[in-house]
């Protein structure tokens, strides 16, 4: 018996050691520091993968602010899909929260302490909005540039093989789409799919023109009990959109299609206007592209900025400085803003970043279409950060309800109330 | 050989056969610690800790919780949402089952032949089983837009009018998940089928045979009693992998159009971490638990009495 149990100790102790082996964890390196930005450190950057921004995209910005931080070792990770806020949200819940993370849902992180604030010297070169990435006075997203959402991109020889005129008005754009599907193709291209958001991004920019642009502040007063769902402005609106679509202006194949092929049915010629996020502007097709402001009934012109291509660095980093220092260079560095001009159309708010002159033409364009005379600027419905963020989970219920729209098994009244709910209830947290 | 030594060698048998059991090797325990260390933190740990979590109002995001009674399930249980999308997966697993089950048991005696055409159609039909979800889920959306192959197949045979936006209606989403998981799952059944058939002893089929059954016949009274263990091992799968179908209508259709293919499993997850309501993401993974569990044992114990009186 006494043989028995030495031997099981000693089996336990070989057991033992083989997985505590397994699971040692590497001593910190000798030197590093977690106030100096130059120190050695190894940080862990949380990203996306785009049609537009490409894993050799990020390898190459990274290689770019290593030239600054060359002690720097940065491990890139990218989330499965193109929704980078839920897969954040399943790293923050299972304690393993990158350092530096690409577009987070603020309010939700910062409420949960996940976040670390910028300082002031860190914000120094950003030339943003007060309010973008701001809660409770401080500030935890340091954004790499503006989107519009959305603009409106056509094909320009269409246009002009129908004689049709860039739209000034909501009225004129649908006559535009009334000349191009009576010559029998497509006035606009939406998507669906795996990625809802498509569905909805045109309803997002009506809904801004016409109710956010009234009211910045809509979504506070709709937290306050101030405005609702159901009112006539946000009705008019959503019907406006349906209109379109009950009119036969949108694809067929609208709820099918994720992003990536509604990118290329665009490219492929299959529909005369593409509602679209300004980083459309770096779309390759074999045509003329043009772009222009989505424009309100009345011709005025409000732009829905979104300042969400951000980057927050986590609470829990060991290296604090160098993952600041990360983000500040990815976010105001000429070469990474240039780079992200390039590759995604983004629109850079880093002081002092200058376009060159060689920038493609479409991209160009939609500078020209973000410069708008006479335009204001808001925040874009369905893509507000910070405090005046939509309650969380809110944003994909509206993108289901309003396929349910398209696909006709409800109506515009009980979308409305049911959203009405629906912000109510997750407004609870 | 003498009547005593015949009994001698009964009794050394017997003795054999009453050996006393080997006292247990303690030592061999410590072994099993990781295998229990895993399966207890990676299994018993969070299942536990859901079932409890499904009694509280817990979040994702917040570290204190209530407790908050049958409250969770009470929700579930009126919530018309949560009842449409788990019709929809009771739908498809009961699809899944009978389908899968009547065309992989159908292919199987097909191809219970040996030849090379048979070994390489076995294989094909295998394939599907050896790619990811997300992959299979990635091509069919291909296959299925409105451009897609299917469709183009279809006016190319002058069969235009059959071509529809599959992925663009509820109906035609939810029976395109349906039928691209049973797709997908008809391999594994195919070839447990095939292990089954294998096992049928021949001198039975030909005693059936000389005792004039046909081939209807010898299957009906042979082989398919002998493949009730195959039955009962496919039916328990695929009625677990049909109630935790995930992967298909979340990269396929989105869960869409309007959160058409929703399935429980995909809405613990919208629930749990889009929502970050974890208490009420639990208590739906109980409740899919529950069901699964349930109807697991109340088929399997249907089968494996079938499998005795047989």
């Amino acid at each position: 018996m006494h043989k028995q149990v030495t031997r099981g100790l000693i089996a336990f102790a070989a057991v033992a050691s083989l997985t505590l082996a397994g699971c040692s964890a590497s001593a910190p390196e000798e030197g590093s520091s977690a106030d100096d930005p130059q120190a050695p450190a190894e940080i862990t950057f949380l990203t996306f993968q785009s049609p537009n921004l490409t894993e050799q995209f990020w390898e190459d910005q990274v290689a770019e602010i290593q030239k600054t931080y060359p002690n720097l070792t940065v491990n890139l990770e990218y989330t499965p899909g193109l929704d980078r806020q839920d897969y954040a949200k399943q790293l923050l819940a299972t304690g393993t929260l990158p350092d530096v993370i690409w577009d987070v849902p603020l309010q939700d992180f910062v409420s949960a302490g996940a976040l670390l604030p910028y300082s002031s010297e860190d914000l120094a070169g950003i030339d943003a909005p007060e309010g973008s990435g701001t809660i409770d006075g401080e500030h935890y997203s340091l954004t790499v540039g503006a989107q519009v959402i959305p603009l409106i991109y056509y094909n320009k020889d269409e246009f002009d093989a129908l004689g049709i005129e860039e739209p000034t008005t909501f009225s004129e754009l649908k006559d535009a789409a009334a000349t191009i599907a009576a010559a029998g193709k497509t006035p606009f291209l939406i998507g669906g799919g795996a990625d809802s958001w498509a569905s909805t991004i045109f309803l997002d920019g009506i809904i801004t023109s016409d109710v956010i642009a009234a009211d910045p502040q809509w979504t506070a007063a709709r937290r306050a009990g101030d405005v609702s769902f159901t009112d006539p402005d946000f009705e008019a609106a959503v019907k406006k959109w349906l209109d379109l679509s009950t009119s036969g202006y949108f694809n067929s194949d609208a709820l099918s299609v994720d992003y990536s092929q509604l990118q290329s049915k665009f490219a492929n010629g299959e529909g005369v206007m593409y509602p679209m996020g300004s980083w459309a502007g770096a779309s390759q097709v074999d045509f003329n592209v043009g772009v222009f402001a989505l424009p309100s009934s009345s011709g005025d012109y409000t732009l829905g900025l979104n300042y969400g291509q951000a980057l927050a660095v986590s609470a829990t980093t060991k290296f604090p400085a160098q993952a600041k220092a990360f983000a500040v260079a990815m976010a105001t560095g000429q070469g990474a803003n240039l780079a992200q001009l390039k590759a995604d159309s983004v629109i850079p708010v880093a002081k002092g970043f200058e376009a060159p002159t060689d920038i493609p033409p479409l991209i160009s364009k939609t500078f020209d279409a973000y410069q708008t005379d006479g335009a204001a600027y808001v925040e874009p419905f369905g893509w507000t950060q910070g405090q005046n963020a939509l309650p969380s989970g809110f944003t994909a219920e509206f993108d289901k309800g309003a396929q349910q729209l398209l696909s006709g098994s409800t109506t515009v009244k009980d979308f409305l109330a049911q959203m009405d709910k629906t912000f109510d209830d997750l407004d609870q947290g | 050989m003498t009547l005593s030594t015949s009994a001698s060698a009964v009794s050394r048998a017997s003795a054999r056969g009453r050996r006393k059991p080997r006292p247990l090797a303690t030592w061999r325990f410590p072994f099993a610690i990781p295998g229990f260390v895993f399966y207890g933190g990676l299994v018993l740990v969070p299942l536990v800790l859901s079932f409890f979590y499904s009694f509280t109002d817990r979040s994702l995001l917040r570290p204190d919780a209530s407790f908050v009674g049958f409250d969770n399930y009470l929700r579930l249980l009126s919530d018309p949402s949560f009842l449409g999308t788990f019709g929809f997966t009771s739908v498809l697993t009961v699809v899944n089952l009978v389908l899968v089950n009547a065309v992989g048991l159908m292919v199987a005696v097909l191809l219970d032949k040996v030849g090379r055409v048979f070994f390489a159609v076995r294989m094909a039909f295998f394939v599907p089983v050896a790619l990811s979800g997300v992959i299979v889920a990635f091509i069919w959306s291909r296959i299925l837009t409105d451009n897609g192959v299917l469709n183009s197949t279809l006016r190319a045979l002058g069969l235009g009018d059959l071509a529809q936006s599959w992925l663009g209606t509820s109906f035609t989403a939810q029976a395109s998940v349906v039928v691209v998981t049973a797709w997908q799952a008809l391999g594994l059944c195919i070839v447990v089928y095939l292990a089954g058939l294998q096992t049928v002893p021949r001198e039975l089929l030909d005693s059936a045979r000389i005792d004039g059954c046909g081939p209807v016949g010898s299957f009906a009274n042979v082989t398919w009693p002998l493949l009730a263990p195959s039955l009962t091992i496919n039916a328990t799968l695929l009625l677990i992998n049909g109630f935790k179908t995930y992967d298909i209508p979340v990269v396929m259709t989105g869960t869409g159009p309007g959160g058409a293919t929703s399935t429980v499993a995909t809405e613990v997850i919208r629930v749990g971490f889009s929502l970050n309501r974890v208490g009420l993401a639990s208590a739906m993974a109980i409740i899919m638990l529950a069901v699964v569990a349930f109807i697991t044992v109340v088929i399997v114990g249907l089968l494996q009495r079938r499998e005795v009186s047989n």
